[in-house]
């Protein structure tokens, strides 16, 4: 009998060391009864913490996601105050796949700047040149060109 | 007595917290899908059947031993879904690279989404890779990649 006691009475030290939400947890365990009478605040309180923790890293990743849409590395600026207007991107959206590099030119002549060449298809290097919207800055179209040939564009969104 | 109906009602609670989580996962996977058309058709395309088998690539489809390892981002740019015939595939793409996409077959754990270069974005055994370009009737034909290209790919 006096054995217990004495592991009772250190339990009840061990407890009285942690704070106190965990020893509200921990003084009812092993829990006997589930559903408990009365409500664990200790548990309840865990719980609120994991969902949370478990909100926080949700919400990481989204943020995280939405911002690695990342800045064009230009590698050299060709015309610093060179914009297209929303006349000139509609006539470049016309120009075909496959069509003479001189056919864009017609319509811009410079770019504001070229990315680093390609090598994509094997053998073939391929250029690239941007241009920021007029009207939305932030936005550029990107031209692809192999040798004379125009590729293709794509809209490159920096940040 | 009052315990069986608490209990009862616990088990309800579990079940609607298990279906709310269900369906907050679900509904972040179902974004980033995107279905084009192949300038080539051939009869034994990825992920058509043989005899009872799926064909795991087809023509102009470079397939890589990877041994379970990462594939990565080759620029910034975007990971997208894509069902080809009857297997999953996913295909890669950049704001900053104009006239191409890349298709990637048999990617285990595939995440979806914007990815800056070099990042991870899933692992394979048999990796199929293949290198798509825009043609002018908005079809993509299968080109011959560079050695270089596909080293950026898995380097890193």
């Amino acid at each position: 009998m006096p054995r217990t006691k004495r592991r009772k009475a250190k339990k009840k030290q061990w407890h009285a060391q942690l704070p106190k939400p965990l020893q509200s947890v921990l003084h009812r365990w092993p829990i006997k009864e589930w559903p408990p009478k009365e409500p664990t605040w200790g548990l309840v309180g865990a719980g609120w913490g994991l969902a949370a923790i478990g909100l926080l890293f949700i919400m990481g990743t989204r943020f995280q996601a939405s911002a690695t849409n990342g800045k064009s590395d230009c590698r050299r600026i060709v015309e610093p105050s060179v914009v297209l207007s929303r006349q000139e991107l509609a006539d470049l959206l016309t120009v075909p796949e496959r069509a003479e590099q001189s056919k864009v030119k017609a319509i811009v002549a410079e770019p504001y700047c070229q990315l680093a060449d390609l090598e994509l298809r094997d053998g073939i290097s391929a250029q690239r040149e941007a241009y920021p919207l007029a009207f939305d800055p932030k936005t550029w179209l990107v031209l692809l060109y192999e040798g004379n040939e125009y590729a293709g564009y794509a809209f490159s969104f920096q940040q | 007595m009052p315990v069986m109906p608490l209990a009862f009602s616990n088990k309800c609670r579990a079940l609607v917290g298990l279906l709310a989580l269900l369906s907050v996962g679900c509904s972040r996977a179902s974004d980033h899908t995107r279905t084009l058309t192949l300038h080539q058709s051939w009869p034994l395309a990825v992920g058509t059947e043989v005899a009872g088998y799926t064909v795991s690539s087809g023509l102009g489809d470079i397939t890589l031993n990877l041994r379970g390892d990462n594939i990565h981002m080759p620029f910034d740019g975007t990971v997208e879904a894509t069902p080809v015939n009857k297997s999953n595939c996913v295909l890669v793409s950049s704001g900053d690279v104009p006239a191409y996409l890349f298709r990637l077959c048999g990617v285990r754990q595939a995440q979806l989404g914007h990815h800056r270069e070099g990042s991870a974005i899933g692992s394979a055994g048999q990796l199929v890779f293949s290198m798509l370009r825009r043609q002018p009737d908005g079809t993509w034909a299968i080109v011959e990649p560079s050695p270089k290209f596909v080293e950026q790919m898995l380097a890193r």
